[in-house]
């Protein structure tokens, strides 16, 4: 309910530019949403965003062409989802620093392949992908792209929020507490990390063919490791094993950059420090919220999800101590 | 192995050696079904690795392990709980984070047919079905006395409770056969009495064949129809409780047993799964 309100209020009041930041959000709020699953619910960590999010938007290129949006997205999801099986094979003898050396593997092979392919075949400057039609109707601005984009997402929050309350997500949650007694419990460990990898992959593929169909331009530059850091920082921040989290998490990185940019030209404009300001905004952005991770890692290992509950505790607290004690120690 | 189809557990010529240290030494025994069985020795005499060899954690080094009629050495842990044998664990150090409601809902895993696309479609929360298997796991949560912290966190249990949560979870299975490691172990006496109680009312409610690893004797002797003592990996007798717990041998290796281990009580730190 408030997320349609909300939806609706920025559909109505915001500028083309605060939609198009929106939309870069929603896109990836639904690959966070994927990746939360595996890392937040299975307890998988995967640093192989950025290639699942690539293999999704290589598969669009090459079939939303002939094939149209709809199957192009179904092709990303289909493709992303097997080449997640692939990469969940190493996770079944591999953990933790391992594990994410092997999906490491995979950011480094997917990046070196797409390389080549696109300068052999001529495309160095990278793919542009042709207006999208969805039916009848032409996706053909920024507004008109957010009302689908919240849709999708709106899928995915259910497709994840019903996985994770039924028999597959407590089979994740077991596999994350405990694998041995997980199997002694009677859940098919084998069979269910595969499975977190083949769902959380399709998501992230969803996204990546979404946002190449969004922004008409595909190019292996852009999937550095960076972004794949990047999506393990949302659900580090919104909150592991929290579909809300996943959410607000890839929001706040999303939109990060671009309030700092903007911060940044308003306030230096013209002054010596601007220029060095404005010269090393990425640097500037990337260590943000690399620091927010810390931060939460260290203070809040829930994310921001886990701050209500703390709030209701330090409260609790504060009303069981004495009144004196209390009205010193405020809410945290 | 037709002779075995009548029996809950069969397990002949055991042998489990780790990087060539024997745990387990020619063990054989059987449990009929609807029997409730006992396994006693000291701290280290390969208990836990006996019903780990049963659900199928341990591979054994030589001599084979039939569940339920079915000959389970080729077996994978899952495959045998969908089989019907549930089990609890000694330390209840894992699924901390995990609400009491939801970890019993565990139990529920091989029970629900539902496919994972089902699921995602969230279908189970609009046929009911989801609600029905919740209400099986307060079933079980009523039988323990647990219902009113259904929603805590398992983490945030005093250990006896985190023990009645795991003893709710293997309930909530509707197991055939029910693979106990030690409940009352680490529990204050308060607990033990309650631990006790229950477990007299499983027995009394439920057919399923239980086999009890347990240190303390009075609960053994009301518990378990017949017992088999272990130590240092081998069996040294097999009867029932009265019996055999006042034979010489018996003795001399509780007494051996107590006299190496540092405390009376037994470890909750040792031991796996
Ligand atoms: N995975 C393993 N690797 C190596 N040694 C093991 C392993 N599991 C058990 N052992 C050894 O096997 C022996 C028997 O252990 P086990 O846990 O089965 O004993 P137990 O009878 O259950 O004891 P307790 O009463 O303390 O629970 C011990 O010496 C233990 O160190
Ligand atoms: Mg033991």
């Amino acid at each position: 309910m408030v997320l349609v309100v909300v939806a609706l209020a920025v559909l109505f009041r915001a500028s083309s530019y605060d939609i198009y930041v929106a939309n870069l959000a929603i896109l990836a709020a639904v690959a966070a949403l994927g990746l939360n699953l595996l890392t937040g619910y299975t307890g998988q960590v995967s640093v192989g965003n950025a290639a699942f999010l690539a293999i999704g938007a290589y598969t669009a290129v090459a079939v939303m062409a002939r094939a149209g949006f709809i199957l192009g997205v179904a092709a990303a999801a289909l493709a992303t989802a097997a080449a997640g099986f692939v990469v969940g094979f190493p996770s079944l003898r591999l953990r933790g620093l391992y594990l994410v050396l092997s999906t490491l593997a995979l950011q480094f092979i997917v990046a070196f392949a797409f390389e080549k392919y696109q300068t052999q075949s001529g495309a160095i400057a990278g793919y542009t992908l042709g207006a999208t039609a969805l039916g009848p109707m032409h996706l053909d601005s920024d507004r008109a792209w957010y009302v689908l984009l919240v849709v999708v997402l709106a899928m995915a929050t259910y497709v994840a929020w019903s996985l994770v309350r039924s028999k597959p997500g407590r089979a994740w949650i077991a596999i994350r507490e405990h694998d041995v007694e997980a199997a002694v419990i009677g859940v098919d460990v084998t069979r269910y990390k595969l499975l977190a990898f083949v769902i959380s992959s399709g998501f992230v593929g969803v996204a990546g063919a979404l946002a190449a169909a969004y922004t008409k331009h595909v190019s292996y530059e852009a999937y550095t490791l960076d972004l794949a850091v990047a999506y393990v920082a949302m659900i580090i921040i919104g909150g592991l094993a929290s579909i809300v989290g996943s959410i607000i998490g890839a929001a706040i990185v999303t939109v990060l950059p671009f309030l700092i940019t903007n911060a940044a030209n308003s306030w230096f404009a013209g002054a010596a420090a601007g220029s060095f300001v404005q010269r090393n905004l990425p640097f500037i952005n990337a260590s943000t919220y690399a620091l927010l991770v810390l931060v939460f890692l260290m203070f809040e290992p829930r994310g921001l999800v886990g701050l209500p509950a703390r709030v209701v505790s330090a409260a609790r607290r504060a009303r069981g101590a004495s009144p004196g004690s209390a009205a010193k120690q405020g809410v945290i | 192995m037709s002779s075995a189809s009548g029996l809950a557990v069969a397990v002949a010529h055991l042998e489990l050696q780790f990087g060539g240290m024997a745990v387990l030494r020619d063990v054989s025994f059987a449990v009929a079904r609807g029997e409730r069985y006992g396994i006693v020795g000291p701290n280290g005499a390969g208990k836990t690795s006996l019903l780990n060899c049963i659900s199928r954690t341990y591979r054994q080094t030589g001599g084979s392990v039939s569940a339920l009629g079915e000959c389970v050495d080729r077996w994978r842990p899952h495959e045998v709980a969908r089989l019907g044998v549930a089990r609890t664990f000694q330390n209840m150090a894992a699924f901390r984070d995990v609400s009491v409601l939801d970890f019993v809902m565990l139990g529920r895993h091989t029970r629900i047919r539902s496919s994972t696309f089902v699921c995602a479609l969230g279908i189970p929360f609009l046929t009911g079905d989801e609600a029905r298997q919740r209400r099986a796991a307060h079933g079980a949560l009523d039988l323990v006395g647990l219902r009113n912290v259904a929603k805590t966190k398992i983490g945030e249990l005093p250990y006896g409770l985190a023990k009645l949560a795991d003893l709710a979870r293997a309930l909530a299975m509707e197991p055939r056969l029910l693979l106990l490691d030690e409940p009352a172990a680490g529990l204050s006496s308060d607990e033990r009495g309650h631990v006790g109680r229950m477990l007299l009312r499983i027995r009394d409610e439920y057919e399923a064949t239980q086999v009890v690893i347990e240190h303390d004797m009075a609960l053994v002797n009301l518990l378990c129809q017949r017992i088999l003592v272990l130590n240092a990996g081998q069996k040294i007798a097999e009867g029932p409780p009265q019996e055999v717990l006042g034979e010489p041998r018996v003795v001399a290796a509780f007494l051996g047993g107590r006299a190496a281990a540092s405390e009376a009580m037994p470890e909750r730190g040792r031991g796996g799964s």
